[in-house]
């Protein structure tokens, strides 16, 4: 059970029968009442998008799912495949599914994958990924550390904004949750 | 020399920096490149650089050094060089956000000179108090020793108004707990003002003006992209925005099962221990409040007679209302008025209600300012008094998304 003060963003919780994932949580209080949480949940499955708001205090349970280690293998055709190393067995999920998570998986990449009924429906990806840039434009010497950015290309075909001394053939460190650059990585 | 801007514009006029540096004596300052060259900012002031010696100090490095003539500007000749390490720093985010602190440093000067200009005292009143508000739904800081922060200055601004001030404002830091989000911050700038012999309206003049005052000197006059701040402000009542949202009319829903039945129909879940203002915000917050002032600002007056606090109440021919309004602005809420209770009976009645509420929800129950009671007893005139979230409009002014984006530090 999560309460309204434990909710927050990629919350998986259960709804009238149904998993839903909270893709969006704001704390609303009007001038002379109650506190409020206001959700916006993306059915986990059909994608279906709920708004939902919910008085202080009140409790959502959480979505009934099981979880297995995983690795991501390939990508054929839209299709990503993973396969649990202790039992050999193999999943596929859509892109569909996945939307901006497909961005950080990379060969090997331990995942949980989130099963309803045996049916792989999600994964939770690690915080931090590393990838390596595949295309940019050139570093700017000597410069590490403005706030200026640019564009760069990783080997997921993702493309995110790096700090300007950032070159072709380097590893970052990617966050997950936000889709940001945190760190170069040191071969 | 690196090109990137990593530090944020200068703001405001330049200033020579000392003639003893500029004559050849020692230097130490900061370089920083801007769209009208590269520039080495001391203590003193700012001079144009035609040139850094060595070549590879970067913008935003610390130097010591001297200056030498070279035509209009100076070349800088640099013994020591030290390059800060940003991504150490425990405030990383900091240095990115020190445009919007000065936007918002003006937002406030702005707001200050507005009420200079109208002839308010100024004034600031405690902020640790033995009686904070009793509002059922706010939570005090206790602050040790039988005192709290205060959640609102109102208490003592309205013994200002007994006292015999007649426009008094405060710029007051307020302090509420369990209000996390990107509207709420559990401290924050709000600006309170009241005055005594003055209806609704008066207020509402009020609150245009410094509007437009605040988004002047923010250099805007559109929030959020749609709500334009030039135009009239709208006026409407709670009633008529339920009923132009979801076509619900309060008139026939005062009764708590009835409005249970419509919040319902509406596809609301309801808890069974939801009070009749519960219902009610369950409807208002998902579909009406995130419109209202969409294309320009809107005063929302005739609260339900239940949400009170401390205004005085009228009977419609339909139900009980409140003398109160709220004002939003692009979907937010920014102002919250009363045409206040003076009747020191009934506002000694209320207090007793509020403290009956706070015991049956478990919360702490703050005792009766007495001082408060005793100045409308010795007689608070008639008046109007506002408070309007100064950290929520500067952020809606710069085109920040959160509170915390206008301050240097989160609240920890």
């Amino acid at each position: 059970m999560y309460e309204t003060n434990e909710f927050r963003k990629g919350l998986k919780v259960e709804i009238d029968g149904q998993p839903y994932e909270m893709v969006d949580c704001q704390f609303v209080k009007p001038g002379k009442g109650n506190a409020f949480t206001r959700t916006r949940l993306k059915h986990m499955v059909t994608g279906a998008v709920i708004d939902r708001t919910y008085k202080s205090g009140e409790k959502l349970d959480s979505a009934h799912l099981t979880e297995h280690p995983m690795q991501f293998m390939y990508e054929a055709d839209g299709d990503y495949h993973f396969m649990n190393m202790a039992t050999y067995e193999q999943v596929t999920i859509s892109k569909t599914h996945l939307e901006e998570k497909a961005n950080w998986l990379h060969e090997n990449l331990e995942v949980s994958v989130l099963f309803r009924n045996n049916l792989p429906i999600a994964v939770d990806l690690p915080n931090f990924v590393e990838l390596e840039v595949v295309e940019c434009d050139p570093a700017v010497k000597g410069d590490t550390k403005s706030n200026a950015s640019k564009r760069a290309t990783l080997s997921t075909g993702a493309v995110i904004q790096v700090p300007l001394f950032i070159d072709s053939g380097e590893r970052l460190r990617i966050d997950t949750r936000t889709g940001e650059y945190v760190e170069r990585v040191k071969r | 020399m690196r090109g990137a801007q990593a530090y944020p514009p200068f703001r405001g006029p330049r200033v020579p920096v000392a003639a003893a540096a500029r004559a050849g004596g020692p230097v130490a300052g900061r370089i920083r490149s801007d769209a009208s060259g590269t520039w080495l900012s001391d203590a003193s002031g700012e001079v144009r650089l035609s040139a850094v010696e060595p070549e590879d100090a970067a913008d935003g490095d610390w130097l010591s050094g001297r200056l030498v003539p070279d035509g209009a500007a100076h070349r800088l000749v640099a013994a020591v060089v030290h390059a800060p390490r940003l991504a150490e720093s425990p405030d990383p985010g900091l240095l990115g956000r020190l445009p919007a602190l000065g936007r918002r440093a003006e937002i406030v000067l702005a707001a200050r000179r507005f009420f200079h200009e109208l002839g308010f005292l100024d004034v600031e009143t405690p902020s640790r108090v033995p009686c904070p508000g009793l509002e059922p739904h706010l939570a005090a800081f206790p602050a040790g020793a039988g005192q709290w922060l205060i959640t609102s200055p109102e208490l003592h601004l309205k013994r200002l108004l007994a006292a015999g001030a007649e426009r008094v404002v405060e710029f007051a830091r307020a302090f509420r707990d369990d209000e996390r989000g990107p509207w709420h911050r559990p401290e924050f700038l709000l600006v309170e003002w009241y005055r005594a012999f003055a209806e609704l309206d008066e207020i509402m003049t009020d609150c245009e003006g410094l509007v437009r005052a605040c988004a002047a000197a923010a250099g805007t006059a559109r929030v959020r992209g749609t709500c334009d701040l030039a135009a009239p402000f709208e006026r409407t009542t709670v009633r008529d925005a339920l009923a132009g949202a979801t076509g619900l009319d309060l008139a026939v829903l005062q009764d708590r099962d009835a409005l249970a039945r419509a919040v319902a129909r509406r596809g609301h879940a309801a808890a069974a221990d939801d009070r009749w203002d519960d219902l009610f915000f369950r409807v208002w917050i998902a579909e009406v409040e995130q419109d209202l002032g969409r294309t320009r600002p809107v005063f929302v007056a005739d609260y339900p007679a239940s949400q009170a606090a401390l205004a005085r109440t009228r009977r419609e021919s339909w139900g009980e209302v409140a003398e109160r309004f709220e004002l939003y602005v692009a979907g937010v809420e920014i102002a919250n008025a009363f045409h206040e209770l003076n009747d020191p009976v009934e506002q000694r009645r209320r207090h007793e209600a509020d403290r009956a509420a706070r015991a049956a929800a478990g919360a702490p129950v703050y005792p009766l300012d007495e001082r408060f009671l005793a100045a409308l007893v010795a007689g608070m005139p008639p008046a109007s008094g506002i408070a309007l979230g100064l950290d929520r409009l500067a952020a809606l002014l710069v085109g920040a998304e959160s509170l915390d984006a206008i301050h240097p530090f989160e609240f920890r």
